[in-house]
Parts: C-alpha cells; structure tokens; sequence
C-alpha cells in the first residue's frame, strides 16, 4: 500500500509535469543552426601534483581554526558528489576555486576535493587547465552517457542495494 | 558603452543562441558591462516582448535566458514547421519524475517505485539527452546512478531543480477509486 501511494506520488508529479509549456509542444526556440565547427581549444590534463598544491593553497587560505573542534552537521563525499553535479549540470564548467567557496572547515575542504577525485574515477567530471598556471578548470564529462547506455544493455541485473 | 547599445547586441545574442545562455556568458562577450547592467537590459527586453504581445518572449531556463515562442501561438507554429507532434508515453513520463524527483538513482531503486523493470524506458530517457548516468553508487555492482539533464529543465521550462512541482505528501495523496488497483496501474503502463 505504501508503495502504492509512493508511485502514485510520481504519478501525479508526471502530471503535473506535463502539463508545463513543453518545448516543441506548446513553446518552441530556434534549432540550432549549422555553424563554423569552432576549434576546440588545446586543454593540457594536469599531474596530480598540481592537484595536490592547488588544494593545499585552498587550506593555507582556511583560517586556522580551533584545534579540536568538533564538527555535528556531517558532510559525506556522496553528498558533496550530488552537489557538484549538480553544479555541473547548470554551470558546464567552474573554477577548481569556487567549489571551496562556501567551505568552513578544513575537514569539509578534503571531502569536496575527495568527492572531486571520485568524479575523476568514475569518469563522470574531467579536470584540465587551459595552459600552465591559469586557473584549473572542472568539466562535466561526456561520455559516461555512452558508458550508461552500454550498462543498460550489458547488464540486466542489477545489484539490489534498497538504498 | 551605450545602454542602449548594450541592449542591443544582448538581444542579438540572444537571437542567435543556441539554447539557454546565462548572464556570465553575456559578461563574458561584453568585456567591461556588469552583471547588473546585464541583468537590467535582460529584464527590460523581457518585459518589452511580453507587454507588446510579440511572437517571441524571453523565458528563463535551465539557467540562463532563450527566445521562446509564446503558448498562444502553438499551433500555428507547428503547423509551419510541420512534423510529428511529439508525444511522451506515460511510462516515459511517470520514470522521468521519479529520476528528478529521486536523482541520482539507480535503476534497481526506480523499479523498486514503479514495480516493474524500466530498462527500455531508462535507455529512451537517455537516448533523448533527458537523464544522464552522473555517476556510480559505491555499492556491490556499482550499479549507475541517474539524474536529469539541461534538455530536462529545457523541454520542462524549469529554471532550475528547484522549480519542480512540490510533491504531494503522502497524506495529500488519494489512489484512483477502481477496484484492483494494481490491473489498472499495470494497463496504463504503454499508453
């Protein structure tokens, strides 16, 4: 029963949904038009060094805080992976910096940068500098839509976590 | 430069774009403007098309700004441009509230709420730039999580996540009054 209710959440949200101006049904915007393919700029990748001496410049920026200050609201590496795809999926890119904009404490500055590296792993986000010393750059990486489509079809079973 | 001036070639950007642009992207053409003035000459061209009833309105969306074609003028836009109307089946519809709903999230945990396998719909969902995997759970399988796309915000006319429709609380929610309810579910699963 509870289920039930559950999906009929959905249900109605579906509704409601639709009933919104859709694009291409009742509100329509130009379609892209044929454009000179403009080259892509030349991205270098960086070391993990590099990585490693931006992060420490975003500590070295933190406050010393109080030694042993114990921190309640817990941030975990998943949720600070949501909010950077989420950030991603507005904002194609953003700066290495402003990920560590609103951070407080250092023990948030090395989850975000651990949640970063996560990304990285799973090939979900690519980081790269334009060239040497300019600003390093976080991508949404394209891609892992290919990866997820093959799963869909290499894998028809798929683990239950009931998360 | 000119405020006038400024408006102007914001408005051919516009007329130009392809998709949604945000305000950085303008301040980032017009070296020297602020986002204020930006913001202003934007509002302005917004309330400019809308107050004179004209065939293209500035709408905000998936984070930035687009021309868009008013709903009063629908249907003779789609008879111009003729083509198939495009339609979203309800099983397409009901998977791709759930993922925004829910993002991100596995298939397994989508089933789990529609009750049935959703393979077909999730690989359609992608196919159309809708969903897209964003990355794995860290559990056994690290199976893929999913969440919406720009195009999703696009084709819903969101600004952002945040302008979804509240979802009901649970309480709020009365089940359609057939008996066997589960039949009727099951039916509208193609439709």
């Amino acid at each position: 029963m509870r289920r039930l209710l559950e999906y009929q959440r959905f249900k109605d949200a579906a509704v409601e949904l639709e009933q919104r101006e859709m694009l291409t049904r009742d509100v329509f915007a130009r379609s892209a038009a044929p454009t000179e393919e403009a080259s892509p700029p030349a991205f270098r990748e960086l070391s993990v060094f590099e990585l490693l001496s931006a992060l420490k410049q975003v500590l070295d920026r933190l406050p010393k805080d109080a030694v042993h200050e114990v921190t309640l609201d817990k941030i975990t590496v998943r949720e600070k992976m949501t909010v950077l795809l989420d950030t991603l999926r507005v904002h194609s890119r953003v700066y290495f910096e402003s990920l560590f904009a609103e951070v407080k404490s250092r023990l948030e500055v090395v989850v975000t940068f651990l949640a970063m590296l996560e990304l990285v792993k799973v090939r979900a986000v690519r980081i790269f500098q334009e060239e040497l010393n300019s600003p390093i750059m976080i991508e949404s990486a394209t891609g892992m839509d290919e990866a997820a489509k093959q799963a869909v079809v290499e894998e028809p079973e798929e683990t239950q976590d009931g998360a | 430069m000119e405020r006038e001036e400024i408006r102007s070639i914001v408005e051919s950007l516009l007329f130009v774009a392809d998709g949604p642009q945000s305000l950085q992207r303008f301040a980032e053409v017009l070296e020297g403007v602020d986002r204020e003035t930006i913001q202003s000459v934007v509002n302005e061209l917004r309330t400019e098309l809308e107050t004179q009833n004209r065939g293209i309105r500035l709408v905000e969306v998936a984070g930035g700004y687009q021309l868009r074609t008013p709903k009063s003028n629908a249907d003779w836009v789609k008879k111009f441009l003729g083509g198939r109307p495009s339609r979203m089946g309800k099983a397409t519809l009901e998977t791709l509230a759930i993922i925004a709903y829910r993002q991100p999230i596995t298939r397994a945990e989508i089933e789990a709420i529609r009750g049935v396998d959703v393979d077909g719909v999730v690989t359609t969902l992608m196919e159309r730039n809708l969903i897209r995997a964003v990355a794995r759970k860290d559990v056994p399988g690290r199976p893929f999580l999913y969440g919406t796309t720009p195009e999703f915000l696009q084709l819903f006319n969101l600004k952002d996540l945040s302008q979804l429709p509240t979802l009901k609380e649970m309480d709020e929610i009365s089940l359609p009054e057939i008996p066997g309810d589960m039949i009727s579910l099951d039916q509208l699963e193609e439709s």
